[in-house]
Formats: C-alpha cells, sequence, structure tokens
C-alpha cells in the first residue's frame, strides 16, 4: 500500500469520464448514469454528470456546492445530504493520492488485483456502507472502478474511462459551473 | 331572524372553505361511460417500475433533487418505493403492503411520518382513489372531472384536461391538501394501455407546504 502512495503522490491532476451503474434488487437492469470528473491536487474536484441529466458537484477549498439543471436551467442544491457528500468527496480525493489507510473510519486491506477494500470501523456507519471496493489500474494514481456496497443487493459501480493524467486544469473548472 | 343569520353564516362558511369545481352533469349516459374510462386511465392497471428525477421544493427557498424509484402493484395497492442522491446513496426506502415497512432510512428520510407521508403521495399519483365514485361531469372551463369520496371525508377530484393533460386533487373536509398536474408524454397514448406522465408535478398546500417535480427517467413494465 506503501509503495502505491509513493507513485501515486506524483499525481498532479486527473480528468476521467466515467459510467455510474445503480444496481438495485427491484431493477431488471442498472440505471446509467455517465459524467465526466475532474481532480487537481490537492483537494480540488468537479464530479460532472451529462445523462440522464446535467448535474454538477464542486469542491475547491474545502468548499462544496451542487447544481442542477432543473425546470428553471442551473439551479444551487441546499438538500443536507451536502455535508454526507463532503466526506465521500474529500475521501475520493484522498484515494487518488494513493491514501487508502489515511481515514480512521475504515479499514483498509490491498487484495489482489489490485484492489483495495475499505470497510467501516462503526457499526452506525456500516448500516449505511457495508463496504468500498478500489480496483486499481497498473498505471499510478489511476483506478479502475469504484463499487460502493450498501448491501449485497444494492450496490454502485463507478467505471472511469479516457483517464488522462497531469494535464494543466483551469482553477475555475472547480470554481464555477460555466 | 337569528336562525337565518346562522344559516347564511354557515353558507357563506362552506363556500369559502370549499374551493372544490363546480361539476355540471352530462345528460348522456354515453359521455358518462366515456368520461369515467378516460379517468380510469390516468391510473395505471398494470404492475411497473418507474425511475424519476425529483426536484423537491421546502419552504425558505430551500431545493434539493434526487432521484426516486417506484414499483407499483395497482391491483394489490403495494408499493415499493426507493429514494437516492444523484451519487447513487439510498437514502429512503420503504414498502406499502397493507402497513408501512421501512427497510432503510438516512436521517432526514429515517421517519415513519416522512415515509406515511411518501406512500400517501404515491398512492394519489399512482392508484384509483379510496371511496366511491360519486360524481361525473363538465367544469365550467370545460374540462371532464371525476370525483371520488370515502368515508374519511377525503375527496379527490381528477380532471381530464382539453389537451389531454391531467389534474388531480384531493380535499379533506373541503380544504385543498394535494394537487399533482401530469403532463403525458406525446407517444404514450399509442404505446400502452394507461397514460405515462412524462412530467408531473405535486403541491403539499399548508403552512408546511412543499413541491416535488418529477421527471421521467424511466419506466418499465413488470411482467410478473
Amino acid at each position: 500500500m506503501e509503495g502505491i502512495q509513493e507513485k501515486a503522490g506524483e499525481i498532479k491532476s486527473v480528468r476521467a469520464d466515467f459510467i455510474q451503474e445503480k444496481h438495485l434488487k427491484i431493477l431488471s437492469k442498472p440505471l446509467i448514469s455517465k459524467g465526466t470528473f475532474y481532480y487537481q491536487a490537492t483537494q480540488s474536484l468537479r464530479w460532472e454528470y451529462t445523462s440522464p441529466f446535467q448535474s454538477i458537484l464542486l469542491m475547491h477549498n474545502g468548499k462544496i456546492k451542487r447544481y442542477i439543471k432543473g425546470s428553471e436551467g442551473f439551479m444551487q442544491d441546499s438538500g443536507v445530504k451536502l455535508q454526507a457528500m463532503q466526506v465521500v468527496l474529500q475521501e475520493i480525493a484522498l484515494w487518488l493520492k494513493g491514501q487508502f489507510n489515511d481515514n480512521p473510519n475504515y479499514n483498509a486491506v490491498l487484495e489482489p488485483g489490485p484492489k483495495v477494500v475499505l470497510t467501516p470501523k462503526e457499526k452506525s456507519f456500516a448500516k449505511i456502507i457495508q463496504r468500498i471496493e478500489l480496483l486499481l489500474s497498473n498505471q499510478p494514481g489511476v483506478i479502475k472502478t469504484v463499487c460502493v456496497y450498501e448491501n449485497d443487493s444494492s450496490y454502485t459501480k463507478f467505471i472511469f474511462k479516457n483517464v488522462r493524467l497531469n494535464k494543466p486544469l483551469k482553477d475555475s473548472l472547480f470554481q464555477e459551473i460555466q | 331572524m337569528r336562525r337565518i343569520c346562522v344559516l347564511f353564516l354557515l353558507t357563506i362558511l362552506s363556500i369559502s372553505c370549499s374551493s372544490a369545481q363546480r361539476i355540471s352533469p352530462v345528460g348522456k349516459p354515453l359521455k358518462l361511460a366515456e368520461i369515467q374510462e378516460e379517468c380510469n386511465r390516468v391510473f395505471p392497471t398494470e404492475k411497473w417500475v418507474f425511475i424519476h428525477s425529483i426536484e423537491a421544493n421546502f419552504p425558505g427557498e430551500k431545493k434539493t433533487f434526487m432521484l426516486g424509484v417506484s414499483q407499483i402493484f395497482p391491483e394489490k395497492k403495494k408499493i415499493h418505493c426507493i429514494m437516492m442522491t444523484i451519487e447513487g446513496l439510498v437514502v429512503f426506502d420503504a414498502l406499502y403492503d397493507g402497513k408501512i415497512v421501512i427497510n432503510r432510512g438516512i436521517p432526514p428520510f429515517a421517519s415513519e411520518n416522512f415515509a406515511k407521508g411518501m406512500i400517501s403521495d404515491l398512492q394519489l399519483i399512482f392508484f384509483q382513489p379510496k371511496g366511491q365514485l360519486i360524481e361525473t361531469g363538465v367544469s365550467d372551463a370545460g374540462e371532464w372531472i371525476c370525483r371520488y369520496q370515502d368515508k374519511k371525508w377525503a375527496t379527490v377530484d381528477v380532471l381530464i384536461h382539453l389537451d389531454n393533460r391531467w389534474t388531480i386533487r384531493q380535499y379533506h373536509r373541503h380544504q385543498l391538501r394535494r394537487t399533482i398536474k401530469a403532463y403525458l408524454k406525446q407517444d404514450s397514448v399509442l404505446l400502452y394501455k394507461n397514460r405515462i406522465p412524462e412530467r408531473l408535478e405535486l403541491i403539499a398546500h399548508g403552512v408546511s407546504g412543499y413541491s416535488l417535480k418529477l421527471k421521467l427517467v424511466e419506466a418499465e413494465p413488470l411482467s410478473e
């Protein structure tokens, strides 16, 4: 795990397309969402959905905002769940730096693949997320897939494609919806 | 004189509280049957799974967005409802089959009251109203209306507009509680026996009122 962290430390920026598959017992096929994400070391992230709806989540300097294209164009989300999203996004920023062990709330185990399995230490949190599995690429700093398991029949799989590393990204990408 | 005053006051009160639309009767039995058939078509008779994107507006100009999955079984009046964040985290999962069972609830979606409200709203959207059809007719604006009433004094009006949109209004003791506006998908009349609205707007009236704008993402008929 330390070796992965050392190599991932060289990552300054990431841009990748993603496919999100939501698997639920009551759905015959997963619900597919698509989008693009941008990351800039050390804590800036833009998570943008393009279909089936448009949504942009921005994290910059510890502040998080979400915009969704609704009935009156892009509107800011004022939902309470944004606090939970802040935790998730900070987690993603840690993973991209290879720092799987840095969150004291999870136990991290490296398995063949290479795959990192994170399990919540607290029972109350484990009721919300049972485990997270990260399938790593052989290329440092690149994650192939992330699976977030709520239970065995409900999970979300993120598949990352067209990954571009260390290309310059504008600061405004993380501050404005554009 | 005193008796007349009381009667007058009661009449005024009942008129001011009741905002239910006036229904003019239609003379021809064939027309009556046609209106009732159109009212029935608003409510699915088959089993379906619907996925909606939901824009929720709360008092204080608070706005939030979710995804909703509703599995409906009209014959059994059974509903399985799942709500999740756009990122896919399930925050609410409940089943109604005579009684509500909450499978999963993350605060503030964990309360029984939230579950009751959610199931009740979905029942109003998807299921034929409880109670009896007490009136059928035409409004002053030319909309077709079916009025249902149950034993608990809840009245539901189903209004079919001239352009095929429809509105559902729910009253309790003459007070308007819910308004649902449905906007039809262009090809749904040809595709399905029932009408599948592309967009739905639900307004919960009252001091702690809210509104939901639902946009259809996917609709899948269930085979079993």
